[in-house]
């Protein structure tokens, strides 16, 4: 373990970038409610963009600390680039499939979060957050 | 030496144009340059730059640059602040012309109108080279020496700290000491802190800087801050590629994003205040690992 | 749709509100100002080597919109064998217009969409410009 992961435990969430999906916004919101709002401190935010362009210390971070990777479909973007270039994810959270599971059938929108895109949004923070809880032993 | 046709001095510059083809301003850009060469300056063609960057590589190093731009997309000023080069002077067509009251039109051939403004502009450029001290002959090569790093991480943030040669503050702002002069910025925990750059105001030259006067501003998508000076001296420099491109302060703050160059008048009473680089390194960790366990705890 | 299509792709990056402003921008685009000549897909489907998004932009025009000088848009389509027909970078619209500041990651604030909606106007024109065969 480095001296890193031994001084504080920290786990990394990965949003996919989804723009042409109102799951990839909700991915996004989600993902931000966790690291500002119910978990700061404890994770950090990946950036998927510069991820996949090998910019910046996401690869790295993602190499030493636990991923959870955050998807809108299933084509799970956050989660293959995660495998390609740092390692398997601790846990894939699939929001499409989510949706489905809880029973969401209508139509969302990508630019113009409503209300049900925003409640969606801190359900999917919520999962993240239990996640979050049992990796890092809280 | 005199210029034949116009009996004034030969210029000792080197202009780089912009290459637009499609429009007005692009085509007046080209005549500019064309102009500033017959009164002696050499031209930098940007494609063979791009191509073969040597070719140009003693003139560049030896003559002040003039960037001149055809319009607001600013290809020229680009191409010199990804190559670091340090811009004298810079002009963009466009906005030159309508400052007479002129717009450069859609057309690319080179109306009258505007190629009567030509002249002007020229003499506008060359206002600037009397202005600037040239660079000593006994400088050239200054602060060309490879910096080694040394660096730690917080969390997914890894901050870089030269290993030798730069002096720094608590503001976090380094001074890179060789001879009797230095340049200055900030460090790398800046820029990554403070995020990205958007604008750097600097002094002016010739200004007189005391230890802990502002030695510029910077403002970034997050915030405004000050270069506070970690040294005492004159302003005999300032980074244009920065002013023009302040990003380069993000890309490389301690050697291509520098900011300003000083003359020092007092660099063993400034040192006795300032940190070297491994001390500024402990400080540095032991300070961004306290702002992480305040915020968040542990 | 047209025969021929601009994608808009923006960045996305999670981490800084000027991507935010960026994201927002390519919707305004092809959801209000241009939605019969524009759309958008996602990036990272096009840079992990997805089939039919790299289809689509070989296809036709590119246009990126960054939203910091990291460049990732265009970096990541070029990544998937195309190269952009034009890139744009929010920081250079709010060089010119400093007091659009945008807010944060999740609320870009009024400032915030008034860039947006300036960025959206220049790209759509460009988009245009491009179909026209009269772009950059």
């Amino acid at each position: 373990m480095s001296e890193d992961q031994a001084r504080k435990p920290m786990v990394g969430v990965l949003s996919c970038s989804g723009e042409a999906e109102p799951e990839g916004t909700i991915a996004r919101n989600a993902v931000r409610l966790v690291i500002e709002k119910y978990r700061p401190g404890v994770t950090t935010s990946l950036c998927l963009p510069l991820y996949l362009a090998g910019d910046g210390g996401e690869r790295e971070f993602a190499r030493k600390y636990p991923v959870i990777s955050v998807d809108g479909c299933g084509k799970s973007c956050a989660k293959l680039a995660t495998e390609k270039y740092s390692g398997e994810v601790e846990r894939c959270i699939d929001i499409h499939e989510l949706i489905q599971e809880w029973g969401i059938t209508q139509k969302l929108s990508r630019n113009h979060p409503g209300d049900v895109e925003k409640e969606i949004a801190e359900r999917v923070a919520g999962e993240i957050v239990r996640e979050v809880d049992r990796l890092t032993g809280e | 030496m005199a210029d034949s046709r116009t009996g004034k001095d030969a210029i000792e510059i080197v202009v780089l144009p912009c290459s637009g083809l499609d429009k007005e301003a692009g085509s007046a850009s080209r005549e500019l340059a064309l102009l500033l060469s017959q009164r002696g300056a050499s031209i930098i063609c940007p494609i063979l730059y791009q191509r073969s960057p040597k070719r140009y590589e003693k003139e560049l190093s030896s003559r002040p640059l003039l960037v001149i731009d055809g319009c607001k997309t600013g290809c020229a000023s680009k191409l010199a602040a990804e190559r670091g080069l340090k811009i004298a002077k810079k002009l963009t067509v466009t906005e030159a012309a309508k400052q007479s009251g002129v717009e450069a039109g859609k057309d690319p051939h080179l109306g009258k109108t505007l190629a009567g403004l030509l002249p002007s502009m020229a003499e506008e450029l060359l206002a600037v080279e009397t202005a600037q001290a040239p660079t000593p002959a006994g400088t050239r090569g200054q602060f060309s020496v490879v910096v080694t790093y040394r660096e730690f991480g917080v969390g997914k943030f890894i901050f870089r700290v030269p290993e030798a040669g730069y002096f720094f503050n608590e503001n976090d702002c380094w001074a890179r000491v060789e001879g009797n002069r230095a340049r200055l910025g900030v460090s790398d925990y800046v820029q990554q802190s403070a995020s990205d750059m958007i604008f750097f105001e600097p002094p002016a030259i010739g200004a007189e800087l005391s230890i802990f006067d502002e030695a510029g501003s910077l403002e970034t998508t997050k915030t405004a801050l000050d270069i506070i000076s970690p040294v005492t001296g004159k302003v005999v420099a300032v980074n244009l590629a920065a002013v023009d491109a302040p990003e380069l302060i993000n890309e490389d703050p301690y050697e291509r994003g520098w900011a300003i160059e000083i003359e020092l008048t007092d660099f063993d009473g400034d040192r006795e205040l300032l940190m070297d680089c491994p001390a500024y390194f402990d400080y540095l960790k032991k300070k961004t690992e306290k702002e992480h366990a305040d915020l968040y705890g542990g | 749709m047209s025969a021929e299509t601009v994608y808009i792709i923006p960045c996305s990056g999670i981490g800084k509100p000027t991507a935010s402003v960026g994201r927002e921008a390519a919707y305004r685009v092809v959801e209000d100002l241009a939605p019969a000549e524009t759309d958008t897909l996602c990036l990272s489907l096009l840079t992990l080597g997805d089939p039919e998004a790299r289809e689509k932009v070989r296809e036709n025009r590119v246009i990126t919109i960054e939203g910091c000088p990291k460049d990732c848009a265009r970096k990541n389509v070029e990544a998937s064998g195309a190269i952009p027909d034009l890139s744009r970078r929010v920081h250079d619209y709010l060089k010119e217009h400093r007091e659009l500041k945008p807010e944060s990651v999740m609320d870009i604030g009024a400032g915030g969409e008034k860039l947006a909606d300036i960025i959206a106007e220049d790209i759509a024109a460009e988009a245009r410009k491009l179909l026209d065969g009269k772009g950059d």
